[in-house]
């Protein structure tokens, strides 16, 4: 009875939708970038830009975020919650900037369809985890985040199945070494931004235990 | 003055018996008050106890006689209790400690005594006819109401200082608290020391009124017997406030120095609006209330209620079990008590 007279403090929650608004925006400036490899060396620059400042806009987030932990007596779930959550979505952005730097870095000119789909794969885990953390200010919206969480850990799985798969057609006998270290790579980094996003959801879900 | 006819030794004896309930008291409940401030360091144990000591001490010039009025001349008609009826009580509230004690059900003294007062009383005029129901009645009411201004006053407490301390962090506002906890101990000890104390004074009482050795005039009320009292209070506060291991505040919920001053103030507000009110009250089960509500206040899962479960075991059964107890021993008594 006295915890609803309490200091409410809903802007925590307001900066992690505002933090995973970057992640969602990352993840699809990304996607369009692998889709344009190949089309317009413009577009490309653009957009990886566009991942670069997505992610420092994150980072300003996240810093507002810490000084209100450090400014705030009471917290809407656990204090450590919010901080494992904030930092799980900065690592997911982390990568997205990673991949976007690496096509640069590597000289990747050209996509492949498996790099497509595992940028589409991530951009679809990232709008997940983006309702995730929106419904998860929202007690009575538990079942929906549960079942997002749960979405975003199946998606992860079929991004494993999507990397070995281009990893072996990468290294059949007679295909380009070059081209097979590169893109090696790449794919990984690509599995990295999804297991970043099922980082993010397990910590949503033991929120969502710990608060049922 | 017939009541005169009893020795002066059995006098000296229920009077010792009395200040040794009242020690009890003290001794068992020390640790309460003084838990918190030890355990974030603002004072040393023995700071600590000599502190409680005083303060229950203190309450002497704080306080008016009124808790002791309501126990010696408003739960029962003092003409129908002797010397008998008092043995009777104390050993009842004694046992029924004891008992409780050996199975760890926080069980209130204060409701033994009044429940072993009253038990004996019964049994020596055989009817309900002595009972004093408005001084009674407002004590039964309260077994239940006291816990619960504790859990209103200290949640309330609790929502206060996080709307003042909110953009500060725990730990911040902790620093401000290790001396606000300070205060609120003391306070504690202060409504502590003038409900408890106040209850044994009220027996003394109404066993001097039925020796003939004093009136239900509060004039006639030997000054050495509200030293006394006080003194044994505060002497159990400090000899028993030692064993500041396992206490209410730990057992019940995590509290830190600022929950821990928050129900420290919850319990000294509500134990010393009892006692200006002349309510004897359980000093035990008050700060279990405001224990309770600042954990509630916090978060509902961090209150174990299991344990607070077992107050409302302890509300239902103290006050019978006690008066059955004290009503046998009222027989007993008057088979060897001269």
């Amino acid at each position: 009875m006295f915890s609803s007279l309490m200091p409410q403090r809903k802007e925590f929650f307001d900066l992690l939708a505002a933090h995973s608004d970057r992640v969602v925006a990352g993840a699809n400036a990304a996607l369009r970038l692998v889709n344009s490899l190949g089309s317009n060396s413009k577009d490309v620059e653009a957009l990886v830009e566009e991942v670069n400042l997505n992610e420092k806009s994150a980072d300003k987030i996240k810093s507002d975020l810490i000084t209100l932990l450090h400014n705030s007596f009471t917290t809407p779930i656990n204090r450590d919650q919010i901080h494992t959550l904030t930092l799980d979505l900065d690592n997911v952005l982390d990568t997205l900037q990673d991949v976007a730097n690496a096509v640069a870095m590597y000289h990747i000119k050209d996509s492949t369809p498996e790099a497509r789909e595992m940028a589409s794969l991530s951009a679809d885990a990232c709008m997940r985890l983006n309702r995730a953390v929106i419904t998860l200010a929202d007690k009575k919206r538990s079942q929906e985040t549960i079942d997002l969480c749960k979405e975003i850990d199946q998606i992860e799985s079929r991004a494993d199945k999507v990397l070995r798969k281009a990893v072996a057609k990468l290294f059949q006998d007679g295909g380009d070494v070059w081209m097979a270290m590169k893109m090696r790579e790449f794919y990984f980094l690509q599995e990295n931004v999804l297991d970043y996003c099922e980082e993010a959801a397990k910590t949503i879900e033991e929120i969502l235990i710990e608060n049922s | 003055m017939e009541g005169l006819t009893i020795s002066v030794w059995v006098l000296a004896l229920l009077i010792a018996v009395a200040l040794a309930f009242d020690f009890m008291n003290g001794f068992h409940d020390g640790a309460n008050s003084i838990s918190t401030i030890v355990a974030t360091g603002a004072l040393t144990p023995k700071q600590a106890v000599l502190f409680a000591a005083f303060f229950n001490f203190a309450a002497l010039w704080v306080f008016q006689l009124k808790v002791a009025a309501t126990i010696g001349k408003g739960t029962v008609d003092p003409s129908f209790v002797d010397h008998y009826v008092i043995f009777g009580a104390l050993c009842g509230a004694l046992a029924w400690n004891i008992i409780t004690w050996f199975y760890g059900i926080p069980s209130s003294s204060s409701h033994a005594l009044i429940g072993g007062l009253v038990g004996a009383t019964i049994a020596k005029s055989g009817s309900l006819a002595p009972i004093v129901w408005s001084g009674f009645g407002k004590i039964l009411a309260f077994i239940i109401l006291s816990p619960l201004v504790g859990f209103l006053i200290g949640g309330l407490l609790m929502v206060l200082v996080a709307w003042v301390f909110r953009n500060h962090s725990p730990r911040q506002a902790g620093r401000w608290f290790s001396h606000a906890q300070l205060f609120a101990a003391a306070a504690y000890s202060l409504g502590h020391g003038g409900n408890d104390a106040q209850k044994t004074i009220g027996i003394i009482w109404l066993l001097l009124i039925s020796a003939g050795a004093a009136t239900a005039d509060v004039q006639t009320l030997p000054n050495w017997v509200v030293y006394s009292c006080y003194f044994a209070i505060a002497w159990g506060t400090y000899l028993g406030g030692w064993r500041i291991v396992k206490t209410m505040g730990t057992k019940i919920t995590k509290l830190n120095p600022v929950s821990g001053s928050c129900a420290s103030m919850g319990g000294a507000i509500s134990l010393g609006l009892a006692t200006l009110g002349g309510i004897p009250v359980s000093t035990t089960h008050t700060i279990t209330g405001a224990i309770v509500g600042v954990g509630t206040a916090q978060d509902v899962k961090a209150v174990r209620w299991g344990i607070t479960l077992n107050l409302v075991v302890a509300w239902i059964l103290t006050i019978p079990a006690s008066g059955l107890i004290a009503a046998a021993c009222w027989k007993l008594g008057r088979s060897f008590l001269g």
